[in-house]
């Protein structure tokens, strides 16, 4: 790894205070200045940002070869399957299961409270709704 | 030249194959832990799918503020963490071992941080399941939303942990000079595994903390 000796770190900074300038940027449209609706796409964008400056300069991807390169990309393929499929379907579910034509009703109807004890007593679950 | 405490192995055939083999395996792993973070992520965009009025609310008793220091705290830990590989390549230990302690030294801070959230948390009430007793957020939605914040964050926590125990016995290696410039794998692939804690955390701070 000769050729390495000479490279400056001073790169690193540069993309250190890219990253702090997104973090803080996320706070601050985060609690000062509301976004209403496209709060979420923002946020997730900043983070998309900041994850592409964190794996392609900290974790070296800009400089591995072949199949290094591609795992996490792949990785973040198969999160965006996962997400989108699963929410498609949740977004979609009565709709698509009422051939009945009740249309008032595209919202799931959530089952009522389960809760049956007071919050802390007894009953075992592992999620409460 | 392989002795019985040299570094590299035979049956990689090279030394550049070796290096390689061990960062494409530490790759497919990152990759894996990917995919264990991303069932919690589909499950949180689940429920504020279904619950967003109950997500706002209960993000406020979230301490935003401080999820931004959390937040500078890992990202600047991220940049000890790359310093160390870059100086390890061109051989220097000493360095290597003094930003790689400066980089705990955050992992701490942070792990502290978090700490004293669940501290606050738990005097609140703000606790997943039936365990939940914060009188105003509605019991619906809301007791999911501290279920998923206690697993995102619990889970990104344990990760902090074994990361920060890498990064020690990185600190450790170095220290008794078993990394040189021709030889650092491990405090490569050490670093890979803290930048990606890094990054589930830029998740997690906009998704639970900055609800609106």
């Amino acid at each position: 790894m000769a050729e390495e000796k000479k490279k400056s770190a001073w790169g690193y900074v540069v993309v250190w205070g890219a990253l702090t300038v997104l973090t803080v940027a996320t706070w601050v449209l985060g609690t000062k200045l509301k976004l209403g609706a496209f709060s979420l796409p923002v946020a997730l964008g900043l983070a998309v940002m900041k994850t592409v400056l964190v794996a392609m300069f900290f974790m070296h991807l800009v400089e591995q070869p072949g199949a290094r390169r591609v795992v996490l990309p792949v990785s973040a393929v198969f999160l965006c399957l996962l997400l989108g499929v699963t929410l498609l379907e949740v977004m979609t579910r009565i709709r698509m299961s009422r051939p009945d034509g009740i249309e008032e009703e595209l919202e799931p109807r959530r089952p009522e409270s389960t809760r049956t004890a007071p919050p802390g007593s007894g009953s075992k679950r592992l999620m409460g709704n | 030249m392989s002795t019985e405490s040299s570094p590299w192995e035979e049956h990689f055939g090279s030394r550049e194959n070796q290096s390689q083999a061990a960062q494409l395996g530490m790759w497919i792993f990152l990759g894996s832990e990917v995919l264990l973070f991303t069932n919690l992520f589909v499950g949180y965009a689940v429920y504020r799918y279904y619950y967003p009025e109950v997500f706002v609310e209960a993000s406020k008793h979230l301490k935003a503020d401080w999820a931004m220091v959390q937040t500078l705290l890992l990202v600047t830990s991220s940049l000890f963490v790359v310093l160390a590989v870059h100086a390890i390549r061109q051989g220097r230990q000493l360095q290597t071992v003094l930003v790689l302690v400066l980089a705990i030294g955050m992992g701490l801070g942070f792990l502290g941080i978090k700490g004293w959230e669940y501290w606050e948390h738990w005097k609140e009430g703000a606790l997943p399941g039936e365990y939940y007793r914060l009188a105003e957020v509605p019991e619906r939605g809301g007791s999911l939303f501290f279920t998923l914040y206690f697993l995102l964050t619990g889970l990104h926590a344990i990760h902090m942990l074994v990361a920060l125990g890498l990064l020690g016995w990185l600190v450790w290696g170095a220290l008794t000079g078993k990394y040189t410039a021709e030889y650092h794998i491990p405090v490569e692939v050490g670093g890979l595994y803290w930048h990606l804690v890094d990054i589930f955390w830029l998740f997690i701070f906009p998704l639970l903390y900055l609800v609106e």
